[in-house]
């Protein structure tokens, strides 16, 4: 080489530097996300081609559309019948895929009430592009 | 390995024109056969799709010869506004929806079925009380994986050789849960 | 090199020669080829994206068919046999060797392409290049899926072949008078690219395998329906396909090693920083796969190794991106066609790499996996930066293949464009992937954002067009009856150049690089 690179030192080391920024927080965020609050109401997401279904704690079902409330934390136990979906409310940034065989969980608490969309994040076939629910959040 | 300076060709521009002509043609040809066996391609369902699909080769029903009457009957598919229910002539509430056939054994219902929503379905006859699966043979009218696209429709049709209830349904997955089901009951 | 015969020889003596060059050759048309076909379906998703409704295609099998075979054509039929030209033509030139390895094998690694292309092609299967089970066990119609199947069965081992070429011909077939650490960094680039494919490609073989055997009902490796795991698939999937998008973009960091520092009229900043950078980066491609699994699941420990893995591969790519910009520093720039594509592509390289950073960091992925800002993500890669570095390193060995020089107004055209084009549709679609609409839909709802953002990456993807047929006029006019190449010096950039033309020793005859 025969010339000096301590610009290239400098620059490696502030990249690196900004990485590790990114990393730890991401990480510490991550953490407050994942630590699901006790008394969440769990809601069961059944995913199928091509329709959304939901069973609250007391039994009660409802299809293509989900009634909340706001400022309640809810914890949904995510599955699928068939292939692949993925449950995502875009307004609230709550997503995780629905797997045949296997539960997953994920939990938010909405802070506006209104109507918004549900739709699936994983393609999943003929009408994917057309799967979706509507979530109704009531309250004050 | 070359030490020579000046430009030598490695073919002539014409000879390269062929090869372009031999390529492009060959693509032609292979649009040609992709075209032309349409929907070959994905016509059929891998033998693991079957199995999960509930469908086997023994629903085959025996070959019932007609005794009775014709049934004729039109069957439009039909969808709310969200598309979050679907129903087969009427919505639910409405006059028409989800009609139920009586029939005997011995007739032939003869199914007219219309597309006439905004998404696909396909048609076909179970004895199942659930699922999309166990479909009779020589009642469907396309399949899942095919299905009919708005506008489209066809004909099939059902001679019921053993008493009980049946139900008319669209087998896309999901529909018959939606609200695409009605029942036929033979004596 | 390249031209050493004085009469045109007939086609099929070309098609089945075994001579690097030749191999090269075909490797080349067969690469831009397919980019066309893949281009046309890239155009005919847009058409259809450009407002909700049934455009141009009436029905959704047709998309998911024609996007899955998108990208299974751009990424398996055009990059990597693009880099496979590049590497055949000028990999045993850049080692001072008369061919590669095993002539016999390359060719025969090259004519295994154009059968998959059409198993590939004929069937069209739907499931997206992933072929994600359970879909593409249970759902994928057939015999679509069985053909997609044996079509990449045969693509992997042509690569594997390939790959294996590089590597003997890199390590064993060089000059014994030059070192390795002097061989050129574009040969480098292969042979890092060479042996991820050999660590990473067995992997995906055998998934392929298993997803044939469960879609026959004889095992359920991926079933949940008997028994399996449909995410096992994946991290098969993903550690091969996550190596795999540094197989794409070494060989064109490496291509941009070969411009820059010539059009710079310089030599590159640190040799040696650029070969410990792509050995870097072809160790650590392989220790962040399951960040394309962030949503299925996974332990928040699990999600941070993969990060950590993730973020470990940036400081190499950061290193290449210095290295090229400080060669470019105090250079002498001839800003010709070749040296504007690599350019552009590292500008957009480093877009593509920040909007990385962001998908890996955990909390941000829950907002942008699956959706468009992926889609915007990789097109930056793929396109951006791969395809940018490919097509300048075609503009550059234009004149050495073809004797020929291409219309360089046309070339500055076709830069301008693809790079407005890319600006355009890439960056918007990051936005609109933040603005909630999913990939992989034939149709959306109503909703004002996405309907604004979608025409208007319709209408970059138009411009794209627009510059890629002026490519295609430009390669075939300026091939037929371009003025004829200074072969010293096409660019007029001064000084000697010993490749990719005359293979000179420059310990031997005069002058020299």
């Amino acid at each position: 080489m025969g010339h000096s690179n301590w610009a290239e030192w400098i620059y490696v080391a502030v990249v690196i530097a900004l990485l590790v920024y990114v990393g730890a927080e991401a990480w510490n965020i991550e953490n407050l996300i994942e630590h699901t609050p006790q008394d969440a109401e769990i809601i069961k997401v059944t995913a199928q081609q091509w329709l959304w279904s939901f069973e609250h704690e007391d039994g009660t079902k409802e299809v293509g559309e989900l009634h909340l409330k706001k400022d309640h934390a809810y914890k949904f136990e995510i599955t699928s019948k068939d292939v692949n979906h993925n449950f995502n409310i875009p307004e609230f940034v709550v997503l995780m895929d629905a797997v045949p065989g296997r539960v997953n969980t994920v939990w938010f608490s909405p802070n506006q009430a209104g109507e918004f969309d549900i739709q699936c994040r994983e393609y999943c076939g003929l009408i994917h592009y057309n799967m979706r629910a509507k979530l109704i959040v009531e309250g004050v | 390995m070359s030490e020579h300076d000046e430009a030598v060709w490695r073919t002539s521009p014409g000879r390269v024109g062929k090869m372009m002509a031999i390529l492009v043609g060959t693509v032609v040809i292979g649009t040609i056969i992709f075209f032309a066996l349409g929907d070959y391609w994905i016509s059929e369902l891998s033998p693991a799709g079957q199995t999960f699909a509930g469908i086997t080769d023994e629903v085959d029903a025996p070959v019932v010869e007609q005794t009775g009457k014709d049934i004729p009957i039109t069957l439009d598919f039909i969808e709310s506004k969200d598309f979050r229910i679907l129903a087969f002539n009427a919505l639910p509430g409405e006059v028409g929806n989800n009609p139920t056939i009586n029939a005997s054994v011995g007739d032939r219902i003869i199914f007219n079925i219309l597309n006439a929503g905004k998404s696909f379905h396909s048609f076909g006859v179970t004895p199942n009380e659930e699922g999309f699966g166990g479909i009779l043979s020589g009642t469907d009218v396309a399949t899942a994986n095919n299905p009919l696209k708005p506008g489209d429709g066809g004909t099939s049709e059902f001679i019921p050789g053993e008493p009980g209830t049946y139900y008319y349904i669209c087998t896309v997955p999901g529909h018959r849960d939606m609200g695409m089901v009605g029942t036929i009951i033979v004596e | 090199m390249v031209l050493e015969l004085k009469r045109a020889r007939p086609v099929w003596q070309i098609m089945f020669s075994t001579h690097h060059t030749d191999v090269g050759l075909m490797y080349l048309i067969f690469s831009i080829l397919a980019m066309f076909i893949g281009g046309a379906m890239a155009i005919a998703l847009r058409v259809e994206l450009f407002a909700p409704g049934a455009q141009l295609i009436q029905d959704s099998m047709t998309f998911n068919r024609l996007f899955t075979i998108h990208g299974t054509t751009m990424i398996f039929l055009f990059l990597l046999p693009s880099a496979a030209a590049v590497g055949n033509y000028l990999v045993p030139i850049m080692v001072r060797y008369k061919d590669m390895a095993y002539p016999k094998l390359n060719a025969i690694a090259f004519w295994m392409i154009p059968p998959a292309a059409t198993l590939v092609w004929l069937g069209m299967a739907d499931f997206g290049w992933y072929a994600n089970p359970p879909y593409s066990v249970i759902s994928a119609p057939a015999p679509a899926a069985e053909m997609w199947i044996f079509g990449l069965k045969i693509l992997g081992v042509s690569s594997i072949l390939g790959s294996i070429n590089f590597v003997v011909t890199i390590l064993k077939c060089k000059h014994p008078d030059l070192s390795i650490g002097k061989v050129p960094l574009l040969a480098w680039s292969f042979l890092s690219s060479s042996i991820i494919v050999l660590a990473a490609m067995p992997t995906f073989a055998a998934a392929l395998l298993m997803l044939l055997t469960d879609r026959l009902g004889a095992t359920g490796f991926f079933n949940p329906a008997v028994g399996g795991d449909p995410i096992a698939y994946q991290h098969l999937f993903w550690f091969t396909f996550h190596p795999e998008v540094y197989v794409l973009v070494i060989p064109a960091i490496g291509m941009m090693y070969e411009i820059i520092p010539r059009f710079s009229r310089r030599p590159i900043f640190s040799h040696g920083s650029g070969v410990f950078a792509f050995v870097l980066l072809a160790i650590v491609a392989f220790a962040s796969w399951a960040h394309h699994m962030f949503a299925t699941g996974m332990t928040f420990t699990e999600k941070t190794v993969f990060m950590i893995g993730t973020l470990a591969a940036v400081p190499a790519s950061a290193m290449h991106v210095f290295n090229f910009l400080a060669t470019m520093w105090n250079g002498r720039i001839k800003f010709a066609t070749p040296m504007m594509w690599a350019v552009g592509g590292i500008a957009l390289f480093f877009a593509a790499g920040a909007g990385g950073v962001v998908n890996t960091a955990m909390p941000l992925d829950f907002i942008t996996h699956d959706s468009y800002w992926v889609v915007g993500h990789f097109h930056l890669f793929v396109f951006g930066t791969i395809a940018f570095g490919t097509i300048g390193f075609f503009y550059y060995l234009f004149p050495y293949v073809t004797g020929r020089m291409y219309n360089e107004k046309l070339g500055v055209v076709h830069f301008i464009l693809a790079f407005v084009g890319a600006c355009i549709t890439f960056f918007t679609q990051h936005i609109l992937g933040l603005f909630g609409m999913p990939r992989r839909i034939y149709d959306y709802p109503e909703i004002d954002t996405w309907i604004s953002m979608n025409a208007l990456i319709s209408v970059g993807a138009m411009i794209i067009l627009v510059g890629m047929v002026i490519f295609l006029a430009n390669l075939i006019y300026s091939a037929a009856k371009g003025k004829p190449a200074n072969l010293q010096d096409p660019f007029g950039l001064g000084g000697k150049y010993y490749y990719p033309y005359s293979q000179r020793n420059p310990h031997h005859g005069e002058g020299g690089y």
